[in-house]
């Protein structure tokens, strides 16, 4: 190794944020407060149980959901369970991908078309992933799987659904039936992004982990479960990963993009 | 003597190409790179800065000079950022 090399010990810094949805997240003293934005209603995470607070009770049913999601993925990171947002996809040989990026990079959309191309779906939104012996596997974390309704030049059955999409939404998206997959061992990571021209490229463990503490950031809860939740991310890391830029050219061919990155 | 000892706020985990710090306390992650790994490591070991260039020497083609000018500036940006602590005896 050359001495430049030595020489660059260097640092990265990134803010984690921790908002799921319509929710943030922030300690309070000991406990976690989740904080329903829109309706000003929270809930506290205290010993493992989650207790109302403000708001809560005036809380239209919709945040309250929201608000018990996110309590559900604090209490399943204390059984070694760890929300990552990413969507899940397992392929005709059984094998589970995660597909993790930020809100709108793609997700939805790629799973629906891996769907299409006879894989079953963990999960568009997040699935669960835990360690399992040398393995590190993906559990379904199930929500129907929305997809817009303006990509029904690519998918003609969505102009039946065009109806159906929800008001008000800029991307105009409808939820799909789509084959399910339970729980499936996880063979590779995929970052997606939008993008103006298609690549798929190697990404090295460290940037497969920071990208997952990014998608995990349940995992710097100041708690006894962070670093049995950081060694989990540490573990899917270490996975063949990739970061892939995509164009609505690969939504027909995406599920041969994967199968001919992984060795 | 000044050592430098890494934050008990701070959770590490290494893989292969350098590691991921978490500071639990301000809620930001970093990355280091191979070579910062290792200065952590070493700093985890409870080495002084002066010992941790000297590992460097030895583990990489590098002179001390430089070696040691690649501790203090790694620790610098450490410090800054709370991960380490600073104990002159």
């Amino acid at each position: 190794m050359g001495g430049a090399r030595a020489a660059a010990g260097r640092v990265s810094v990134s803010p984690v944020v921790w908002r799921w949805g319509g929710v943030d997240a922030s300690e309070d003293g000991e406990h976690l407060c989740l904080m329903h934005r829109q309706a000003d209603a929270r809930v506290f995470v205290r010993g493992g149980r989650l207790v109302s607070g403000s708001g809560y009770e005036n809380a239209a049913p919709k945040a309250r959901r929201e608000l018990a999601r996110v309590g559900a993925i604090v209490r399943l990171r204390q059984r070694g369970r760890y929300f990552v947002h990413a969507a899940g996809a397992v392929d005709p040989q059984g094998r589970a991908w995660l597909l993790a990026g930020d809100s709108g990079s793609g997700k939805s959309t790629l799973a629906y078309s891996l769907s299409r191309s006879g894989w079953t779906i963990l999960g568009d939104d997040g699935v669960l992933i835990e360690l399992a012996g040398s393995e590190v596997r993906a559990c379904a974390w199930h929500a129907p799987l929305e997809v817009s309704s303006t990509l029904a030049s690519a998918f003609p059955e969505l102009r039946a659904h065009v109806a159906r999409a929800r008001p008000n939404d800029p991307r105009r998206r409808v939820s799909m039936n789509v084959p399910l997959a339970s729980r499936a061992r996880v063979v590779a990571l995929v970052f997606v992004e939008r993008a103006e021209c298609h690549a798929i490229t190697t990404l090295g463990p460290l940037a497969a982990l920071g990208a997952l503490v990014r998608q995990s950031p349940w995992v710097i809860i100041d708690d006894a479960y962070a670093c049995p939740h950081l060694d989990a991310l540490r573990r899917a890391a270490a996975l063949p990963s990739f970061r892939l830029e995509h164009t609505p050219a690969e939504l027909h061919t995406v599920a041969r993009i994967l199968m001919e990155a992984l060795p | 003597m000044t050592r430098y000892a890494p934050s008990p706020d701070a959770a590490c985990a290494a893989v292969d190409d350098g590691a991921v710090l978490l500071h639990m306390r301000t809620k930001r992650y970093y990355s280091l790179n191979e070579t910062g790994a290792v200065i952590w490591r070493l700093l985890q070991d409870d080495l002084p800065a002066a010992e941790v260039a000297g590992r460097l020497v030895e583990l990489y083609d590098v002179d001390r000079a430089a070696a040691h000018e690649a501790v203090m500036r790694l620790l610098h940006d450490l410090t800054s950022e709370a991960l380490v602590s600073v104990e002159t005896a």
